[in-house]
């Protein structure tokens, strides 16, 4: 399985949890093992559509899947996917 | 002509100029150098006073960030500073022309945007610093690489995301600060910097700090050849 790093604002979906585990031969499954282990994590995470919401990154190893396949990209159990939300700030 | 500094600024930097990779040229070039730091953040805070000590001639800093004396008291024993108004970002786009460098310390989404514009039209490299509870997040976008990423390469739509942002812990935000700032140095002081196109996330929690490659997006509408969807335009 591979390893799946969880930012601040979606820990409240994963119990806590920084760094969970998720099955899936490419992003898009394993997107989908989420959602059935951590509910609602999806619908942050992409659009009616199905696609990546346009604030978020994700990130297989070092590398943003938009330059890759998206969520056809391939992955391996001993990878690292990172889902990385723009932070915009702006509070004083 | 070789450049020089007086006996004060030797003294004051002499650990720094002891550095390998600097030099009494780097330390010239950091006191001839304006930068602008957008932000009235915990994060901005950080950069300006690790950049003041670092020995940048001029900071050009949010208004937000003069309200607390003691803090521009601190920074003007250091280094020159003109403070910008006080609530609007584009008061500040009036300085940056004068600007080395630029930093965005959790400025807001349209600040962003317009720093992105006026950074690449002007080849400035800046960089960015935010975080959000215990991460946070530094990336580096030299303008004067050529095929640089810029901003909205990455972040298509920062603004959409603005509700899930929490508030930082400090030693987060302070992390995210002193690292732009150090990027800044070796920016202006070596003329450029090995995590260009890079972002580093920090985990606070787990302690640890990841490096994520970022790419010019060929379909990026800030670059005049994009259809306005950028890469997302091709998602399976």
């Amino acid at each position: 399985m591979a390893t799946v790093r969880i930012p601040t604002p979606l820990r409240k979906l994963t119990n806590g949890q920084e760094e969970v585990k998720a099955e899936g031969a490419t992003i898009g499954a394993v997107l989908a093992d989420l959602e059935k282990n951590f509910p609602g994590i999806k619908e942050r995470l992409c659009d009616e559509s199905g696609q990546v919401r346009r604030f978020v990154n994700i990130f297989a190893n070092e590398e943003d899947i938009r330059f890759l396949a998206n969520l056809e990209t391939p992955v391996k159990d001993s990878d690292e996917i990172s889902i990385v939300p723009a932070i915009a700030g702006g509070a004083a | 002509m070789t450049p020089e500094l007086g006996d004060y600024e030797r003294r004051r930097y002499a650990r720094q100029l002891a550095l390998p990779g600097w030099d009494v040229a780097a330390q010239v070039r950091l006191a001839d150098a304006t930068v602008c730091i957008l932000g009235a953040t915990p994060e901005a805070a950080a950069t300006a006073l690790a950049l003041a000590g670092a020995g940048v001639g001029t900071l050009v800093i949010d208004g937000g960030l003069a309200d607390v004396p003691a803090r521009v008291a601190a920074l003007t024993t250091l280094c020159a500073v003109r403070v910008g108004a006080a609530d609007a970002a584009a008061s500040l786009w009036r300085c940056a022309p004068g600007a080395d460098a630029l930093v965005e310390a959790g400025a807001g989404a349209a600040a962003r945007a317009a720093l992105d514009d006026w950074a690449r039209g002007a080849r400035v490299p800046w960089v960015i610093a935010v975080s959000d509870g215990w991460d946070a997040q530094v990336a580096v976008l030299d303008q004067r690489v050529a095929g640089a990423p810029c901003a909205r390469c990455v972040w298509p739509a920062p603004d959409e995301g603005r509700a899930e942002s929490d508030a930082p812990a400090a030693p987060v935000a302070a992390w995210a600060g002193a690292l732009a700032a150090l990027e800044v140095v070796k920016l202006l002081g070596q003329g450029g910097s090995a995590a260009h196109a890079r972002l580093m996330l920090l985990s606070g929690l787990a302690g640890d700090v990841r490096m994520l490659r970022l790419r010019r997006d060929p379909a990026c509408p800030a670059h005049g050849d994009g259809d306005g969807d950028g890469a997302r335009a091709g998602a399976a």
